[in-house]
């Protein structure tokens, strides 16, 4: 069976479902309370009665934390505003989260709250607490009618609202919907659970086959498009924003009015929505996001949509329900835990679990159980505190200069300054080179050396003290992937060739050798002959080069010539040639350079280009 | 006495000025009566300082300093802070913190005593405050507001915070502080005290807009003129009547 909002059922005993310990603790705690008051024991009357004076005479009070202070004694403010419990509470408040009162505070582990590492804690908490208030998944509101747990998107609340309540249902469904997603734009909007205005259109402005719009392109990097069909799209977006704005304002009365806003669009787009004149604003509370996936935008889709935002989805009776969250929250405990407790042996990291859920409504044809999907993200994070020290007979300073040797790649130094220790402890040494982590990055002198480039302290490494080629550091990458060039690369590559009986290579990233083809005599003589003839190709481009280059600077050095003679020798040696009988000469009059085949002429001029008849007219008015 | 000032037609005049009892910091720009307005009135006193910090103006909201010293953000240069060393008198001690909340007007504000910080300043930064002006530091939150150099201003003499600050945090910060607090707002409404207005022990600057009631709010929460003597009120409210008919 499909519920939705409009079932009649829900128009009245709907009440916000509550995790049922938390109602259940509040009430014996009323119980108890009760008791007390009911009870009327001389001690407890005078200490409630003491309590409320206190309060409402001179209520000294820190409004952070609760709790009285007595202003009178300069020490006393001190020493509570100093101490840790303030502090915590400050930053609690500062994130909206609830303060401690003091008895919480002192049962909670001190280490929690070091204040030191603030900013290292930041959204780093994962109480039992923090897992209840996790439970329900956030994007629902739960609500019990009958014994029987049912949920609707929070989104469709209204802003006054934070829990589902009867006038959720008895009320009709307004809201306006609005779905752009490249060029096809839908919006409508619903007044007392009917349609009554709306508008949809396409544009061309998503490049085909490519994807994304055309402004997306144009700042992607490769500066804006030229062609026609950008263009085409350009205008035709900027068309559409102008559309949209314009349909916006001419509802502007009704938008103001409406309680729901729903908007599916691209981020980059929705300033759009917020410059049109409909007086919405980027900050509007009434603006909610449509939390299930859509369609191509049409009026269909807008109508789906507002259908499928009523939907009421059922969880069974509310203890079935309960005993499921209870399961999925052990569930996630032991996840985490386990996969905390497995990488902290992994190497001194320690563990944050977030833990996101995901529900998917399964069909409405079922329409009983949602399915739970959980996904478990790690994140590593670095403790502070170092590791224990492994190799007590090792002092800092021997470390240092270990380091520094390999960093400079000074190997027999560093062979010497190994040789330099006690005999009982050169294993050690050697077990330190090989299995050293060095602070930064957790990468050992394999990493450092490769890093750096040191060949021979590489060299040494790897063929005497053998160290793990496949040690990986902090990142989880082995020695190989450090490696700045070719060259170092190639150390590792021959010490597979050498080893590589030896191990599994596949964790060291290190590639297999390229095997060198034999060739045949009769093939290295072609490729010798090959090579020959490119020598020769090569020679003889360069001569005739060389002959370009030689021609141009007498033509150059003729053109100048011809351009310094005066008008005179120009005629004098036209005739001279006429005389002699050779081709006249074909010089541009002006600056002297050969003339195409139809020169630009006028009276007995020759020019190349009209540019040199105007300078020529200009400089012979 | 507290005065009416624009910065370049800005009211927000805490924005672009840091005053304290022995120095006084401008932004640089382009608003001579501002600056005459301020030399007129302070530099026989105090020297007053034009300077950037980290090559913007808003000097007010990046800095925070009493009478014993200042504190500048990580961002600003070196060469203004050798501008700041050379001219700020020998006695006040400058530092330059690594905060995170860089804006360090905006998450502290102090007197010569006492500061009241936000939450999640770093303990270095407490100690910087402990050590560079010698100040009580408190990490509280005005109500909803946490940036507390931004919604109150205090001196020597008192304390005015944003309007709708609850009567017992009032009470509290009184405590703290132990000088007299009293809700208000500058700039004809602004709950932005901080920004609108720079005070110190003798004198306040607001912004232009400013009305009559907040200056005398203003002059009796921080005691500036001679507001004991009966013939001063009379006075002052002759003023106030003559100002209004003009």
């Amino acid at each position: 069976m499909v519920y939705t909002l409009k079932n009649l059922e829900f128009m009245q005993g709907v009440e916000p479902f509550r995790a049922e310990e938390q109602g259940a603790e509040l009430k014996e705690n009323e119980e108890e309370e009760n008791q007390m008051i009911s009870a009327e024991t001389d001690a407890g009357m005078s200490l409630m009665l003491e309590w409320k004076m206190r309060l409402s005479e001179d209520s000294d009070m820190c409004t952070t934390c609760n709790c009285p202070v007595d202003f009178g004694d300069r020490s006393v403010i001190l020493e509570h505003y100093q101490s840790l419990f303030h502090r915590t509470n400050t930053l609690r408040k500062a994130k909206n989260q609830p303060v401690y009162t003091e008895e919480d505070f002192e049962g909670t582990e001190k280490d929690e709250h070091d204040l030191s590492t603030t900013h290292a804690i930041i959204g780093l908490e994962s109480d039992d607490e923090e897992f209840d208030a996790l439970l329900l998944p956030a994007n629902r509101s739960f609500f019990v009618k009958d014994e029987r747990v049912f949920s609707v998107p929070r989104n469709i609340l209204h802003i006054d609202e934070s829990e589902v309540s009867s006038t959720t249902f008895l009320r009709p469904f307004d809201c306006a919907i609005f779905l752009w997603n490249g060029g096809h734009f839908a919006a409508a909007m619903f007044e007392n659970d009917r349609m009554t205005v709306q508008k949809s259109f396409h544009r061309y402005v998503a490049r085909a086959k490519q994807g994304g719009v055309q402004s997306q392109h144009d700042s992607g990097g490769k500066g804006a498009a030229k062609s026609a069909g950008a263009q085409l799209r350009r205008y035709n977006e900027q068309k559409m924003k102008e559309e949209i704005q314009q349909i916006m304002s001419s509802w502007k009365p009704r938008l103001q009015k409406t309680p729901l806003l729903f908007i599916r669009c691209a981020a980059y787009h929705r300033n759009v929505f917020f410059d049109a004149d409909a007086g919405i604003e980027s900050r509007d509370t009434r603006i909610r996001t449509i939390p299930f996936e859509t369609k191509r935008p049409n009026i269909e889709e807008i109508e789906e949509t507002w259908r499928r935002l009523q939907h009421v989805s059922e969880h069974g009776t509310s203890s079935e329900f309960k005993e499921e969250m209870r399961e999925v929250r052990e569930k996630r405990k032991r996840l985490a835990r386990k996969v905390a407790g497995k990488k902290r042996k992994d190497g001194g990291m320690q563990m944050i679990c977030e833990w996101s859920e995901d529900e998917e409504e399964n069909g409405e044809n079922q329409g009983k159980r949602e399915k739970r999907m959980h996904h478990i993200k790690v994140r590593t994070i670095r403790k502070s505190e170092d590791t224990p020290v492994q190799w007590p007979q090792l002092d800092d300073e021997w470390r240092q200069k270990t380091y520094n040797l390999i960093r400079q790649d000074d190997v027999d130094t560093l062979k010497q300054h190994i040789q330099n220790l006690n005999e009982d402890v050169i294993p050690d040494a050697i077990d330190y080179l090989k299995t050293a982590k060095i602070p930064p990055n957790r990468s050992t002198f394999l990493h450092v050396s490769a890093a750096s480039g040191s060949k021979k302290c590489l060299k040494y490494l790897l063929d005497d003290i053998r160290c793990d080629s496949g040690a990986k550091d902090g990142a989880g990458l082995p020695p190989y992937s450090s490696c700045p060039n070719s060259e170092i690369k190639s150390i590792f590559i021959d010490y597979r060739v050498e080893n590589e009986s030896v191990g599994n290579w596949g964790r060291t990233h290190i590639p297999e050798p390229k095997k060198k083809v034999e060739l045949t005599e009769e093939q290295e003589k072609e490729q010798a002959e090959r090579k020959k003839e490119k020598k020769m190709r090569q020679k003889e481009k360069e001569k005739t080069k060389k002959e370009e280059a030689r021609k141009e600077a007498e033509e150059a050095a003729e053109r100048e010539k011809y351009v310094k003679m005066s008008e005179r020798e120009k005629r004098a040696m036209a005739v001279d040639r006429r005389l002699a009988g050779l081709p006249p000469v074909m010089r541009c009059h002006q600056c002297g350079t050969l003339l195409p085949p139809t020169p630009f002429q006028y009276s007995h001029f020759n020019f190349c280009t009209t540019s040199c008849v105007a300078e020529h007219r200009k400089a012979n008015p | 006495m507290a005065l009416r000032v624009d910065y370049e037609g800005s009211n927000d005049v805490g924005v672009f000025c840091t005053l304290t009892n022995s120095y006084c910091l401008v932004g640089v720009g382009g608003t001579q009566n501002f600056y005459s307005i301020l030399e007129a009135e302070l530099s026989d006193l105090i020297p007053v300082v034009h300077t950037s910090i980290n090559s913007t103006r808003i000097v007010g909201r990046l800095t925070v300093g009493n009478r014993h010293g200042l504190l500048v953000p990580n961002a600003t240069t070196d060469q203004e802070l050798q501008h700041l060393r050379n001219s700020l008198p020998d006695e006040v001690a400058i530092r330059r913190v690594d905060e995170r909340l860089s804006a360090l007007g905006n998450v502290i504000a102090c007197n010569d005593h006492v500061a009241i910080v936000h939450a999640e300043i770093s303990a270095e930064t407490e100690q910087a405050l402990v050590e560079v002006l010698k100040v009580e530091v408190f990490r509280v939150s005005l109500a909803q507001n946490s940036l507390v150099g931004s919604y109150c201003a205090l001196s020597s003499n008192g304390c005015l915070v944003a309007a709708r600050t609850p009567p017992e945090t009032q009470r509290e910060l009184a405590a703290l502080l132990q000088i007299p607090v009293v809700a208000g707002t500058v700039n004809r409404g602004s709950e932005l005290i901080g920004a609108g207005m720079v005070v110190n022990d003798w004198v306040a600057f607001c912004g232009l807009d400013s009305t009559s009631t907040e200056l005398s709010v203003v002059e009796s929460i921080f005691k500036l003129g001679e507001q004991g003597a009966p013939t001063s009120i009379s006075n002052q409210l002759r003023d106030t009547l003559i100002e209004s008919m003009l």
